[in-house]
């Protein structure tokens, strides 16, 4: 018996694997008990152990990236022969893959990713991925699992939106492997075709190899998919147990997110978290042919406004759908013109080279310049698109012909599957740097372009409010779509090209777009384009959303009413009218849509009265993961007045007194003056887009009384009803859902008039087909009006001001914040008081009943001085009160969870305080200095430029601080700030009272140098598009110290240097890649000493041969004199197709030979006539070359005569 | 005379009695409207005993007599502005509001500027003392007297032309 059990022992095989417990535990789990699990992770670095053909090896792949390499060589070889020994090898995911890279497998399967919820098809967003099984091989392994739809389909993944990989054979069918089950499909509900074949099985030599293109879904939120998921796991293990496997190896496949090095720490202390932003400009303002904007009003209105507030890049919308291309494209031009396409001829500013004009303005201050093609004004057939996009390059992008002029790209929203990247190809023969960005989830993948989200894909089916952001459609990734198109349209497009219509973009639903993209891509290489800069669909305030936020991406200081956003707001209204639409669609914040929040990345109060919330990463989360410090910070009281008998009146109308008025010979807008003369009927309908039958709206001047007033409405849908907006003024008051049918329940509308004067009361149809008004009554229903106002929109500051008017009192209240300041100020001013009124304001702060510091000198039963309360939930900040100014009979008390604030208001006192979120249990650190620094946020330090355009700035503090300057020269350029030895450009926000407003950050031994104006424009600066990601170290006209401090992604980082030179040494070595006086540097985050030397105009010496332009990733490029070759050299991190070559425009004479690439055929190029050919080639040779090394060889080159 | 005749003629009287009582109106009617300017300045002093009511009920801090001497939407809207300093109308927040007051009747006082009366609406417009535009009162007869119903302190009419202006626009919004 004994010697039984030793040879039993002796049988029992030790693993050969490394054992990793961390690995898919949860697979672990699912796979059971019944044989040994061991698990690691699969290094394609690392040799893999000895395997050992009686284990069963579990390949599993959970990435949705897809694989840019195959299967390692090293583990090919060694898993083939694993697999012809007798081994299983069970594939998931995009790990299925491997049986064609282990030629196991003819047919190569598609590895994608699916993705469903993430454009205007979905509703909830929600798809579930099914085995639909169509064999009746290995019945076993989907025995115990639960039917979905069908009796053979089991769900094992999916979700809301769904975001999964998938490798299936979708194009060509297996040629070897036996299909047990295809891809089954439940969208929203609904069951699509069957999808390919997604679960097979091989038999190869001794062994069994089983692939599924799914990831089972092993924690999925339903309990049905959760369990079929492990089911499945369960029984492929029991399959690999029949086939006589006795250990079961798990090999994670290694995570693929890229892990993009944070530029943060590299050295300037603000750097703009996204790389690049920039208008979307539309050319057009009319439906006329010749309603195009002048270029000069371009240039004033959008291209210098957001240059001077950061941008670096403008797209202008080539095309629309009333007037096609504004391109001349004759029949006898060299390129054929396509039988569709459309296009006008262009005039004014723009005919005779406007185009190129354009371009020079935008180049000249450092700005790309894109063209917008949406729609396309061709067919959709391949072969006219590439025509189209290969005559536009040409007019537009010709470097060799235009040089400065030449433009730097396109933004698509059509094409077609391009896996060669033709589209680029067609580009970049005319401008070898020029990117192409594909905006939208549905665009088809084109080759070596970038993929941008589409704001109009966050439109919900059936209506047409576009934006994605946090909590709905969002799940773009950065690398995969690092442009986005943000959604800036207040009043919808009439025609949208390819996308919807939008609308309803106000300040806040723009701040939530823009957070959600930005943090991300912050510091990550990202690009933002507002759609659209065009007089038709903006608002009154849009420009100033748009740029103030762009100034500051993420951290911008905002003030803005919930006109979108708030729970009453446009898109909550809109929601309403499609049935079964997601929740997250509709209000974001829990508050009224008049209620108007001030926030930047730290906190977000809902107005003074408003909840008060903190974000402890400071990336402006306020809805999960944020610190709510207070659900209502400030409630004022008031005791202690008399009524003023003067003054006391009902006040009541009857809007409908007199009755209702037919069609016909409306505008968009009726006016009626409330309780005057004329014609005070109502029209029986409002109908959206119905002018002159009916108007849209119908809009009340009034001259109303200070107080709450109630509108009463009953509203009647007529043809289906629609979105009905109230506002005063411009300030939405409440939106809502007219649908159905018949009359609606009585809407009642509060209206908060605190501001004397001529006020307007506008009700519109904003969206649908028609309503009526049954009934309208206006009337006082309380002595206290409280209205707020957006005194400054945003970007480095915000202001929000909150009046407060009775017959007692008028009340000014202000809230300033800083951007990537964790606090804000609060400035009460009193206009009027009843005599003997008492004012008592409770600032309620639930668990902060502690203080925990304060200043010498302080009372703590009538506080004066600045504090310091901790909460007991050591989760929330400290938070520092600073009184910054207090009148003699104000004092504050802290009572429990609230802190009092009493006084007596006099007209003329004002009362300053500052609140400043502070780690936790660090509050009174830096307290005695708080004053001052909390002063300059509503304060901000006035300082001049000397007349050369600079100015140094220096504090006494002895901590770090971050500065708002008000700079009150003229200023018309962006600034160069130094700050800790690093010169960086930055954008300002102009003031109201003249000048603008600069944030600078402050540390205490250095000295801040800004710099504005012309002299801007002189120095050695950043190149074009590297405004917002280079800074600078002792910049001199001949050198510079360049810190790449993000990706560009659009274009090679590049310094203008400002005097001529003829070599360049980058970080001591010989780099020929430049063009006139810009320096292009490698597309990688880090530090670049730059040197040029300069022979002098005496010697006349041209430059040596070098390269002029490229979108190639270069990192070695110089030119040999003594071998006259140029030899440059790419890296291999970039996402060209092998078979598409790189083109690039060298300076010098024409090569002799070219390694690795060729000179490019002239003829091929389709330029219009001789003319232009020879301009081309006096703008030098075009090549193309393949990814590696190219060395370009030069014979008989005559430094001194040139060419 | 004969006892049945004395019956007759008493009950012929009470006849006639009855059916002139049935056409005595229950509620007169404004006595400031349908009378031409001279008349209706002369009626004013009805105006200021309505305001003289309201200015005693208050000094007495008596509630039943405010509610009589003023409407319904008067004490509304005084009730909203008391809301907003957390009081309500009783008698000592009568009181209260009176005491240092100057009252209505007093107003009433200065020089009138425009007197105007439609329906049950009469409205009064004085010049106010201290310089600053009119002071409008507007009364509401309800068949029996005047009751206050609104004042208003109306900062852009500056003279008896444009008092007469503003107040019959005001009689004709009601």
């Amino acid at each position: 018996m004994a010697l039984v059990l030793i040879c039993l022992t002796a049988c029992q095989r030790t693993s050969t694997f490394p054992n990793s417990p961390g690995v898919l535990p949860g697979w672990r789990a699912a796979l059971g008990a019944e044989q040994r699990v061991r698990g690691f992770v699969l290094d394609p670095s690392e040799p893999l152990p000895r395997l050992d053909p009686r284990s069963t090896l579990v390949v599993v792949d959970r990435n949705w990236r897809v694989p840019e390499a195959s299967t390692a060589e090293r583990h090919r070889k060694v898993l083939r022969e694993f697999v012809e020994k007798g081994g299983r090898l069970l594939l998931f995911g995009h790990a299925t893959r491997m049986v064609h890279d282990l030629e196991i497998e003819a047919e190569r399967p598609e590895c994608s990713v699916y993705r469903w919820g993430f454009d205007r098809r979905a509703m909830s967003g929600e798809a579930e991925l099914s085995m639909h099984v169509v064999s009746g091989h290995e019945p076993e392994l989907f025995e115990g699992l639960t039917p979905g739809v069908s009796e053979h389909s089991f769900p094992i993944t999916g979700g809301t939106p769904c975001h999964v990989p998938l490798c299936a054979w979708q194009v060509g069918g297996s040629k070897s492997g036996r299909v047990l089950a295809r891809l089954g499909e439940v969208l929203d509900g609904e069951p699509a075709a069957l999808g390919p074949p997604v679960v097979l099985q091989w038999q190869l030599g001794k062994g069994q190899v089983m692939a599924c293109g799914l990831v089972p879904h092993l924690n999925h939120e339903r309990e049905a998919v959760r369990t079929n998921a492990r089911e499945f796991v369960a029984r492929c293990a029991d399959w690999a147990e029949r086939q006589g496997g006795d250990e079961l190896v798990l090999l994670e496949v290694l995570d693929r997110t890229p892990h993009d090095v944070a530029a943060e720490s590299l050295g300037p202390p603000i750097v703009p978290w996204l790389a690049h932003w920039g208008w979307q400009v539309a050319l057009y303002d009319g439906d006329e042919p010749d309603s195009l904007r002048p270029m000069e009003e371009l240039v004033r209105d959008a291209l210098v406004p957001g240059w001077m507030h950061g941008a670096d890049i403008v797209e202008l919308s080539l095309t629309d759908a009333q007037h096609g291309a504004p391109i001349t494209w004759p029949e006898s031009d060299p390129i054929e013109p396509p039988v569709t396409y459309r296009g006008t001829t262009p005039l004014g500013s723009w005919a005779n080279g406007g185009f190129r004009t354009f371009a020079d303005e935008a180049h000249t201050r450092g700005l790309l310049v894109f063209g917008g093609m949406d729609p396309l004004p061709v067919g959709d057939r391949p072969a006219e698109r590439l025509v189209l996009l290969r005559k536009h390059a040409r007019e537009l992008m010709g470097l060799r012909r235009h040089g400065s002029s030449a433009w730097d790209g396109f933004g698509l929203r059509q094409w077609w599957p391009d896996p060669q990247g033709l589209g680029l190809a067609m580009v970049q023969d005319y401008q070898p740097s020029a990117s192409l960005y594909c905006v939208g989830e549905r665009v088809p993948k084109m080759a070596g372009s970038l993929r941008a989200v589409d704001a109009d894909d966050g439109a919900l089916r059936g209506l047409s409010l576009a934006g994605i952001a946090d909590g709905w459609r969002a799940g773009f990734a950065f690398d995969q779509y690092p442009v986005g198109v943000l959604d800036a349209r207040v009043v919808g497009d009439r025609f949208p090209g390819v996308g919807v219509r939008g609308g309803g973009s106000y300040g806040d639903w723009l701040v939530r777009q823009l957070n959600e993209f930005v943090r991300e891509r912050r510091l990550r290489g990202g690009t933002a384009l507002w759609r659209r800069h065009d007089p038709r669909n903006l608002g009154p305030d849009t420009v100033d959303y748009v740029q103030g936020l762009s100034l500051e991406p993420l951290r911008a200081a905002v003030a803005t009413p919930l006109s979108a956003t708030g729970r009453d707001g446009i898109r909550a209204a809109a929601r309403e009218l499609i049935a079964d639409a997601p929740q997250d669609f509709g209000a974001a914040v829990d508050a009224p849509a008049a209620v108007h929040v001030l926030q930047n990345n730290w906190f977000r109060l809902l107005g003074s009265g408003g909840a008060l919330a903190f974000d402890p990463r400071g990336l402006g989360r306020f809805e999960s993961n944020a610190v709510t410090i207070s659900p209502g910070f400030c409630a004022t009281r008031m005791f202690g007045g008399r009524p003023d008998a003067s003054e006391i009146k009902a006040e009541r109308h009857n809007l409908l007194a007199s009755g209702h008025r037919g069609e016909g010979d409306y505008r968009k807008y009726v006016r009626i003056a409330i309780g005057e003369r004329g014609d005070g009927r109502l029209p029986a309908l409002l109908a959206a887009d119905h002018a002159p039958q009916w108007p849209a709206g119908v809009v009340f001047d009034w001259q109303p009384s200070t107080g709450y007033h109630e509108l009463r409405a009953e509203l009647r849908c007529e043809n289906g009803g629609g979105l009905v907006g109230i506002f005063l003024d411009d300030t939405l008051l409440k939106a809502v859902a007219c649908h159905g049918t018949g009359r609606q329940p009585e809407l009642i509308v509060p209206v908060h008039i605190a501001k004397r004067g001529a006020r307007t009361l506008r009700i519109e149809l904003l969206e649908g087909h028609m309503i009526a008004i049954d009934r309208l009554q206006l009337h006082r229903a309380g002595d206290i009006g409280v209205e707020a106002e957006v005194q400054i929109a945003a970007g480095s500051v915000a202001k929000l001001l909150e009046r407060s008017t009775s017959s007692y009192h008028e009340e000014r209240v202000t809230l300033t914040a800083m951007a990537d300041v964790p606090g804000f100020v609060m400035q009460t001013r009193c206009d009027k008081a009843a005599r003997n009124l008492q004012v008592e304001r409770r600032l309620s702060l639930p668990g902060y009943h502690t203080v925990t510091g304060s200043l010498p000198g302080d009372d703590e039963k009538a506080r004066r001085q600045a504090f310091v309360l901790t909460s007991t939930d050591t989760s929330k900040p400290d938070i520092c009160i600073v009184p910054l100014s207090m009148p003699r009979y104000e004092r504050l008390r802290v009572d429990g969870q609230a802190v009092i604030w009493r006084g007596a208001p006099e007209p003329g006192l004002t009362t300053r305080i500052g609140f400043l979120f502070w780690p936790h249990g660090r509050g009174h650190e830096s307290l005695q200095h708080l004053p001052r620094i909390l002063d300059g946020i509503d304060r901000p330090t006035a300082v001049d430029l000397s007349r050369n355009g600079h100015m140094d700035l220096v504090s006494d503090l002895p901590i770090t601080q971050s500065r708002l300057l008000h700079v009150q020269s003229d200023v018309r350029t962006p600034f160069l700030v130094r700050e800790r030895g690093y010169w960086t450009m930055r954008g300002s926000q102009p003031a109201a009272d003249g000048g603008v407003y600069l944030r600078v950050h402050q540390e205490p031994s250095d000295v801040v140098r800004i710099v504005a104006g012309p002299s801007v424009l002189a120095r050695t600066r950043p190149g074009p598009g590297s405004l917002r990601i280079l800074a600078m170290q002792e910049p001199t006209p001949r050198s510079v110290t360049a810190t790449v401090l993000q990706k560009s992604r659009l274009r090679a980082p590049s310094v203008v240097m400002a005097v001529d030179f003829d070599e360049v040494q980058v970080n001591g070595k010989p780099w020929s890649f430049f063009d006139g006086r810009t320096i292009y540097l490698p597309d990688v985050p880090g530090i670049y000493e730059i040197k040029t030397t300069f022979a002098g105009a005496r010697l006349a010496k041209p430059k040596d041969p070098h390269v002029r332009s490229t979108a190639a990733p270069l990192m070695a490029c110089s030119y040999d004199a003594g071998t006259n070759e140029l030899v440059f050299e790419t890296t291999s991190g970039h996402n060209r197709p092998a078979g598409l070559p790189w083109t690039a425009v060298l300076t010098g004479p024409m090569p002799v030979a070219i390694e690795n690439g060729e000179i490019v055929d002239a003829a091929s190029l389709q330029l219009p006539d001789a003319a232009a050919q020879a301009a081309a080639e006096r703008g030098g040779v075009l090549v193309r070359f393949r990814s590696g090394k190219t060395t370009v060889r030069y014979a008989g080159w005559n430094a001194v005569a040139g060419r | 005379m004969e006892r049945s005749s004395w019956t007759l003629i008493i009950i012929a009287a009470l006849g006639a009695a009855a059916l002139v009582l049935s056409f005595v109106p229950s509620a007169w009617p404004n006595p400031l409207e349908g009378v031409n300017e001279a008349q209706r300045i002369e009626r004013l002093p009805q105006l200021a005993d309505a305001a003289a009511a309201v200015d005693a009920a208050c000094r007495k801090g008596d509630a039943v007599a405010f509610a009589e001497a003023t409407t319904a939407s008067y004490r509304k809207d005084l009730e909203q502005r008391l809301d907003a300093v957390e009081a309500t109308l009783t008698g000592q927040t009568l009181q209260a509001m009176a005491a240092g007051a100057s009252g209505y009747e007093q107003w009433l006082a200065q020089p009138l500027w425009a007197l105007e009366a439609t329906g049950p609406v009469a409205v009064a417009a004085v010049a106010r003392s201290t310089g600053d535009g009119a002071q409008v009162l507007v009364f509401d007869w309800d068949g029996e007297q005047f009751k206050l119903d609104e004042v208003r302190h109306v900062v852009r009419v500056t003279g008896p032309e444009q008092a007469k202006t503003f107040v019959r626009e005001l009689l004709q919004q009601r």
